[in-house]
């Protein structure tokens, strides 16, 4: 009996604070700070630096500050449906965390969970595209056209290119993928070409997901003022802005357990690998943000283009590739 | 088929515009089929401001009619008015003029070429040129006095002199300004996804552009072989001893107009070092009588960083009887607006900036009826009435 409720109380610690609710906000709050000084630096300016040590606790002030701040409720939009995706959109973000090992094996875990994953996120995507739809604005409405078309183009690399770790370690769980990576990559190097060739392309496919340059297209400042969340005001941009970064943290995290096996040589030792992985996931932030500071915006002609001719034959090819390497 | 087209607002208050104007455009998809351009959002009356205003007085207003463009603004004034008087002025202040045009083209087309960074989504690129514009911005106080506003040009000559020390400092600091730009003539022309972006986008025919009547860079691009500084020689720049290029590219579309501009840039840099090197002794300044003659006319055509800017004076022996401003940005509207017709939305911020517009200056209020063709002046009051009547409509 007593086993048991040590075993819940366990339990409720790791989905409230580690490695659940508590540690994603601060997480996601912390590499919106880590991007946003970034950027900054790449483009010779400041950034965030007043709040905490060198501005570190300036997203928390803005999330605080937007959560304080008048909600517009719009006249002639559906403002049900908009506060209905956002929810739904923020907390999948949250939600397909769980099923990420930061540290040893994730709180959700099953074969299988690779996909549910997957999808779950397309879901979150298309719950963006509705908050657009929702509202009477031609810039949100445009946006989140562009939005749809832009996913629809890029779940299906994303999806392959998720499947080659998959296929290389017989898995299709998150977790086992990235325990077994290093190991299966060792005893067959072969394995390391298509490996090596569909990381460079679902770093693309990753940039497509979180709309980062030269993908921002469904909010091109310039030419739709915000897209999809153009009218969105006070607790709604706050929990979107929240949404955006947690994005980021799973994008980060999910590549890096996937194809590097995130904290892989040290899963006998949790501080070890909790550092790896929170390295690993710095690291890969780092390239996304260096890939939206040297890049303009392309034109959503040019990525329909890029992702149909180019990004999905090619993932096609590596996957191709690793199942002959297989021998199926 | 029928289509369904959406009117897609981009302004008064837009990201795209950095001043206040309202292009209504009408999109099937992603493709513009129908622009409508509102103006006026910042009409001044700065023409009736010089009006009230004597001409030593009315220079400072016609500073302010641009704020990125003023050496320009008061350079066409100060011509109109020497030439309504009578009065040429020293040599030296003729190459002081030209020193000053040019510095002021240099900033511009930075501020233009930044901008056009910014609309495609490189911040990066906009955040280093401005950086840049920067240095420019002061030598050009070292030079004139004012970092962003000043009245450089008197009528007679110029407001003060420069010297050799300065002279250098200011050769030695424009040498680097040209690396920099050849750097970034090199990001333009070959950065892919800066090609994708500009490269066959808002293409205008030289044959359409003369005929819709753009001038400055923005039509030389088009293949517009006219140039102000070289076709219209005045007496009160020294363009005519000034060896310089033309820059005109064959390609029509944004990429060429933002290239003429750096290489316009380029030329700007040798047209210093050589005014500098080259510049005669003497005064810099005349004394000019305080008004020109009753009746007394003159026109100040200026190549303006934007394209020919026109002012044209008559005095009523005091003051001018009436004074009259031709923006370039006015000259372009049209033209811009029919350049957007058949790309997509993508391409409206660049083909925006690819004319480098400036509203402030071009503002200027005539109501017409389109039904019945007529013109009418009407005051103040009636104007208010129609906007709030259009506003509850």
């Amino acid at each position: 009996m007593g086993e048991v409720i040590l075993e819940a109380i366990v339990l409720i610690l790791q989905i409230f604070i580690f490695p659940g609710f508590l540690f994603l906000l601060l997480m996601s709050f912390f590499i919106e700070w880590y991007k946003r000084k970034l950027f900054a630096r790449m483009q010779n300016r400041v950034g965030p630096k007043y709040i905490g040590y060198k501005g570190i606790l300036q997203p928390i002030a803005d999330f605080f500050k937007l959560l304080s701040k008048e909600v517009i409720e719009l006249e002639r939009a559906d403002n049900h449906l908009i506060d209905l995706s956002l929810l739904m959109a923020s907390s999948i973000f949250i939600y397909v965390c769980f099923f990420l090992p930061f540290v040893g094996r994730p709180l959700i875990s099953f074969e299988g969970d690779l996909i549910a994953v997957l999808l779950l996120t397309s879901a979150a995507s298309f719950m963006l595209f509705a908050i657009g739809w929702s509202m009477s604005s031609p810039y949100g409405m445009i946006g989140g056209m562009r939005l749809l078309a832009q996913v629809i183009g890029f779940e299906i690399p994303y999806f392959i290119l998720a499947l080659v770790p998959a296929y290389i370690t017989k898995s299709l769980s998150i977790f086992e993928i990235g325990r077994r990576m290093g190991s299966v990559l060792l005893s067959n190097p072969a394995y390391l070409i298509p490996w090596s060739i569909s990381i460079p392309l679902f770093l693309v496919a990753t940039q497509i997901e979180l709309e980062e340059a030269p993908f921002h297209i469904p909010d091109a400042e310039q030419e739709l003022v915000a897209g999809y969340f153009t009218e969105l005001s006070g607790r709604r941009l706050a929990l979107l802005d929240l949404a955006k970064d947690t994005q980021l943290l799973f994008c980060s995290a999910f590549m890096a357990s996937i194809f590097f096996g995130a904290g892989s040589p040290f899963y006998q030792n949790p501080l070890l690998g909790f550092i790896m992985t929170m390295v690993e996931i710095l690291i890969i932030a780092f390239f996304i943000v260096t890939i939206k500071a040297s890049a303009a915006r392309l034109a959503i002609s040019n990525v329909l283009d890029m992702m149909w001719k180019y990004l999905v034959p090619s993932s096609a090819l590596i996957l191709a590739i690793s199942l002959l390497l297989g021998g199926v | 088929m029928s289509t369904f087209t959406m009117l897609l607002p981009f302004g008064p208050q837009h990201p795209m515009l950095h001043e206040p104007a309202h292009f209504k455009f009408e999109v099937d998809g992603e493709t513009v089929v129908n622009v409508t351009p509102y103006l006026n959002y910042v009409h001044r009356g700065i023409e009736k401001l010089l009006e009230n205003r004597t001409y030593v007085q009315g220079l400072y207003v016609a500073a302010r009619v641009c704020g990125i463009c003023n050496p320009s603004h008061t350079n066409a004034f100060v011509a109109a008015v020497e030439e309504a008087m009578g009065i040429e002025p020293p040599p030296r202040a003729k190459y002081l003029r030209v020193v000053t045009q040019e510095i002021h083209r240099i900033q511009s087309h930075l501020i233009l070429l930044a901008v056009a960074a910014e609309e495609m989504g490189f911040n990066s690129l906009f955040m280093l040129i401005w950086r840049d514009r920067e240095r420019i911005l002061r030598l050009i106080e070292a030079i004139t006095g004012g970092r962003v506003m000043q009245s450089y040009d008197r009528i007679g000559g110029v407001y003060r002199d420069i010297n050799d020390i300065l002279a250098e400092r200011v050769i030695k600091e424009l040498s680097e300004m040209r690396n920099r730009v050849i750097q970034y003539r090199k990001v333009f022309s070959e950065d892919p996804i800066v090609r994708r972006r500009t490269v066959d986008v808002g293409v205008l025919k030289t044959a359409e552009m003369v005929r819709l009547g753009g001038v400055g860079p923005f039509a030389r691009a088009s293949a517009v072989d006219y140039d102000v500084r070289r076709d219209h020689r005045s007496n009160h720049v020294a363009y005519d001893e000034v060896p310089f290029n033309v820059i005109t590219r064959e390609e029509c579309d944004v990429w060429a107009r933002l290239i003429a501009r750096v290489d316009e840039t380029l030329e700007c840099i040798n047209m210093i070092e050589y005014a500098l090197k080259h510049m005669p002794s003497g005064a810099i300044r005349y004394r000019a009588p305080r008004a020109a003659p009753k009746g007394a006319e003159g026109i100040g055509r200026v190549e303006a960083p934007r394209g020919e800017l026109v002012h044209h004076t008559i005095s009523d022996g005091q003051r001018p009887y009436r004074h009259r401003i031709r923006t370039p940005s006015f000259a372009n509207v049209f033209p811009a607006a029919k350049a957007h017709i058949g790309y997509s939305i993508a391409d409206i911020p660049m083909i925006y900036v690819s004319w480098d517009p400036c509203f402030s200056c071009l503002a200027r209020v005539t109501l017409v009826d389109i039904r019945s063709g007529t013109a009418k002046v009407i005051s103040g009051e009636e104007l208010r009435r129609e906007a709030r009547r259009r506003w509850e409509k």
